[in-house]
């Protein structure tokens, strides 16, 4: 498999006030084409810093992001990404199909295609009654799944998901987990798919990225060996997704404590943990 | 795409419509009436009493035939006509230029530094204080009505358009970056909706700055409308009439701001301030 997206020795450092705050330390993993992979930190861990750079939304301060051999300089025609804010993320003023149709009308999809793929997207996330709605009439679940609509119809080949469920109740999380699994078997996308929840992050991915506290670099990098057919009460009563998850945790839990990953020769000494 | 407007059952059993106070204008109409007819009265009340002699504050019912008198006169329209067109003409070059300006200006955050200082100096000088200088300029015609209306509503839209490219949301900006928006689409769809809050407060200001101006100028320097009428009143001393033309000034300015309201409802249909449950 090749990699679509290698990112090698990202570092992201904020200078400013007279603070110097090093949030990415010297990150390197590659992401084969077609995977779910999950990042998986504790909080404040650089994070969204990370994949800022990643979907070129912000310019690492030295390390390289690369889709498909491409350095990624500015936002990459063939990535979407699905914010946490999924009400800060849509745009009031349009409609659902007007936020869905928006990004192919940039990107000069003729009329009748952009029809075709607004209505198979927004069909695919289950909305084909809300097209004309506006997002602000519908629940939470339901604006995040009109973020997601607007991103598949973009047709990428990377889809980067920023803790998309943080802030959705538990029942409606459930939901959309199941439906993100769905939507990437049956459109071989790639996901890389931030998450604060343990969990979710076993349960979604085929692997788990570990990601140290910050200066965020990567703690422990895990396969999922679970099947692929997953449903929320079957695997996450399997012994296997139990003993993932006690891993994962483990995991989390020695970075927060500020446990670095293998010792870097060249790296400088690591600041003291905040 | 088609169906517009349709509402769908939520997730989990919420209600996905926002319900709105709308039902308060309604309740306190009535009494809304009431308090202008007691008014009325009082009016009329005081100089019949001789509280305050008829020759300064004629009763209500002389003022209201007075005013019912001019209105059967076609010069009344012909200065009504006037101060709406100073108003509308004036306003419309205030507020193209602000919003013009403002956005270029706002989206250049050292340009904006540069000039906010001169802002700062130049907003707070009264329009009037342009009076002569407008009537070196332009003499009595509407050209000095123009100068001090521009002059006075342009600082208040231009302001409220500097802070609205301010706010426009993080999260929106970025996502239209990652959905590669251009420079204009990103002005158009991402900034200018988010903006149109506070263009619109401007405009509602602005008109109602411009209305005064207005009337001011032609008060002052006799350019035609209304306010020169209320000049012509006062010094062939027809008191009656004068009130009956500062009534109708007031009828004018509660229209110019229902108007504007109007817009705000149609316009911001679905911003959180004025969106409602019927509105899908």
């Amino acid at each position: 498999m090749s990699a679509v997206l290698e990112v090698t020795g990202l570092r992201k450092v904020y200078e400013g006030g007279g603070r110097r705050v090093e949030a990415v330390g010297g990150l390197d993993f590659t992401v084969p084409a077609g995977q779910l992979a999950c990042l998986v930190g504790p909080s404040g861990c650089g994070k969204t810093t990370l994949l800022k750079c990643v979907a070129g939304l912000m310019r690492p301060t030295s390390g390289s992001v690369r889709l498909a051999g491409e350095p990624v300089t500015e936002p990459p025609p063939d990535m979407a990404v699905v914010f946490q804010e999924y009400g800060r993320s849509l745009f009031a003023w349009l409609s659902v199909a007007d936020n869905v149709a928006l990004p192919l009308k940039e990107k000069g999809v003729p009329r009748a295609r952009r029809a075709e793929l607004v209505r198979r997207a927004l069909a695919d996330v289950g909305l084909s009654d809300a097209a004309g709605a506006h997002p602000w009439q519908l629940s939470g679940g339901m604006q995040q799944r009109v973020a997601i609509a607007r991103a598949i119809a973009y047709e990428p080949r990377v889809l980067l998901m920023d803790e998309p469920f943080a802030a959705v109740d538990a029942q409606t999380r459930a939901e959309l987990e199941d439906l993100i699994r769905g939507l990437w078997q049956r459109l071989g996308v790639t996901v890389l798919f931030v998450t604060h929840d343990i969990d979710e992050a076993v349960y979604l991915g085929q692997r788990v990225l570990v990601l140290s506290a910050s200066p965020t670099r990567v703690q422990d990098d895990l396969a999922v060996d679970l099947p692929d057919r997953r449903d929320q009460l079957t695997t996450r009563g399997d012994v296997r997704f139990t003993e993932l998850r006690a891993r994962v945790y483990a995991r989390v839990q020695a970075a927060k404590r500020g446990e670095r990953p293998a010792p870097d020769p060249s790296a400088p000494p690591a600041p003291a943990p905040r | 795409m088609t169906g517009r407007g349709t509402r769908t059952p939520a997730e989990g059993g919420a209600s996905p419509a926002r319900t709105a106070a709308a039902g308060g204008a309604a309740g306190t109409a009535p009494l809304g009436a009431v308090g202008v007819l007691a008014f009325l009265a009082v009016w009329e009340l005081v100089p019949r009493l001789g509280l305050v002699p008829g020759r300064y504050l004629p009763p209500a019912t002389e003022v209201l035939a007075a005013l019912a008198a001019r209105a059967a006169e076609a010069a009344f329209w012909v200065a009504l006509w006037d101060t709406v067109l100073a108003w509308a003409l004036g306003l419309a070059i205030a507020f193209a230029a602000a919003c013009l300006l403002g956005f270029a200006i706002g989206s250049l955050p050292a340009v904006r530094a540069f000039t906010t200082s001169t802002v700062e100096f130049l907003r707070p000088v009264p329009s009037v204080a342009l009076i002569p200088l407008a009537v070196l300029l332009y003499g009595t015609d509407i050209g000095s009505t123009l100068l001090l209306v521009v002059y006075a509503a342009f600082w208040q839209i231009y302001l409220q358009v500097l802070y609205g490219v301010a706010d426009v949301d993080p999260v929106a900006e970025q996502t239209a970056r990652s959905y590669r928006l251009s420079r204009w689409s990103r002005i158009r769809y991402v900034t200018w909706p988010s903006a149109l809050p506070y263009v619109l407060t401007g405009l509602r200001l602005g008109a109602a700055v411009a209305l005064i101006l207005a009337i001011t100028a032609q008060l002052v320097i006799g350019s035609p409308g209304l306010g020169r009428e209320i000049a012509v009143a006062q010094s062939s001393g027809a008191i009656a009439s004068v009130y009956a033309l500062v009534i109708a000034t007031g009828g004018l300015g509660v229209a110019v701001n229902a108007g504007v309201r109007l817009l705000e409802r149609r316009l911001l249909h679905w911003h959180s301030s004025v969106r409602t449950e019927a509105a899908a």
